[in-house]
């Protein structure tokens, strides 16, 4: 397990890559008929008429995705032990069903927490682009790091 | 916003959301989607994390939050069209703010969820829209907040 990330392998103005990841119209709907069953995220017919402009995930489906691919680029190889919150989602424009998503996770702070000395945090601020550059999603927030074993 | 105009949503009115269990089987399903982490996945990790055994990821809670406001909402659609009443367009939702995981949900938990209209206002940009701010919460049945944050939806202003 050496090769684990710990706290003191993450520093503020790293980048990391994230993505590409397609999203299909069954990974939409099957999200959304378990937890945003509303017409615009089930039905390509509706959704065309909607002001989403298409079949589109369910915002809630693009920020856990958002998550998903954070940890395929980090988080699962690091020592991270949760997370109490995130400041802010941001919704940019609909993520529609073949969008293919990519973008970057920028660390922009890292400290030592206050009350559990083991501890660390990171900040980051990830963004999420579809296949024309256009910025879709943008989710800024903070995990805890265990350090290092000394 | 559960079938309501952006005149008609009072500050300060709570909507009560129903509740939404978490099952051993829901639990691993979404983490294994979503938060792939040692500590979602494995009761061995999750021993030795911060809440001591597998707990929810923060996102699955707040989904759960969704699909509690999603069905309440289509509810209220359809009691308030069998009236005869117009409905306005369901609005997006331009994203969230200060998302809190104050306390794990466990399996077998029961999430009872909650939104308040705390501040709305009138778009110049967008005349036809008005911007609503919901406080979400979800809480535990013995009372103990596991999830909070501030979602911003966009709400339909009365045509005449």
């Amino acid at each position: 397990m050496s090769a684990l990330r710990h706290f003191e392998d993450f520093s503020s103005g790293q980048n990391f890559a994230l993505g590409p990841h397609v999203v299909t119209a069954d990974a939409i709907t099957a999200f959304a008929s378990e937890f945003d069953p509303q017409p615009f995220h089930l039905d390509p017919e509706a959704a065309r008429n909607s002001v989403l402009g298409g079949l589109a995930a369910s915002g809630w489906h693009s920020f856990s995705l958002c998550v998903r691919l954070m940890c395929d680029a980090v988080l699962t190889n690091s020592a991270v032990l949760g997370s109490s919150g995130m400041e802010e989602v941001k919704w940019l424009k609909p993520v529609l069903a073949g969008d293919e998503l990519s973008g970057e996770m920028r660390v922009t702070a890292a400290r030592i927490s206050n009350s559990r000395p083991a501890i660390g945090i990171v900040n980051f601020i990830s963004t999420l682009s579809d296949q024309h550059g256009t910025p879709k999603i943008q989710v800024t927030g903070m995990f805890f790091v265990r350090r290092r074993p000394t | 916003m559960i079938g309501l105009w952006y005149e008609e949503l009072e500050i300060g009115r709570v909507i009560k959301l129903g509740v939404h269990e978490f099952s051993a089987d829901a639990i691993q399903r979404f983490s294994s989607s979503f938060v792939p982490v040692g500590f979602h996945m494995d009761a061995a990790q999750a021993g030795k994390g911060l809440f001591g055994k597998t707990a929810a990821a923060g996102i699955h809670t707040c989904s759960g939050w969704m699909r509690s406001f999603v069905a309440n909402n289509t509810t209220e659609r359809q009691r308030l069209a069998t009236t005869g009443k117009v409905l306005p367009e369901i609005g997006p939702s331009p994203g969230l703010q200060n998302i809190r995981w104050p306390n794990p949900v466990f399996v077998g938990d029961e999430i009872h969820y909650r939104a308040e209209i705390t501040s709305k206002r009138e778009l110049g940009s967008k005349p036809a829209w008005g911007l609503v701010t919901l406080l979400c919460e979800g809480h535990n049945s013995n009372g103990t907040l596991v999830v909070s944050f501030e979602s911003k939806v966009l709400v339909q202003r009365r045509r005449d």
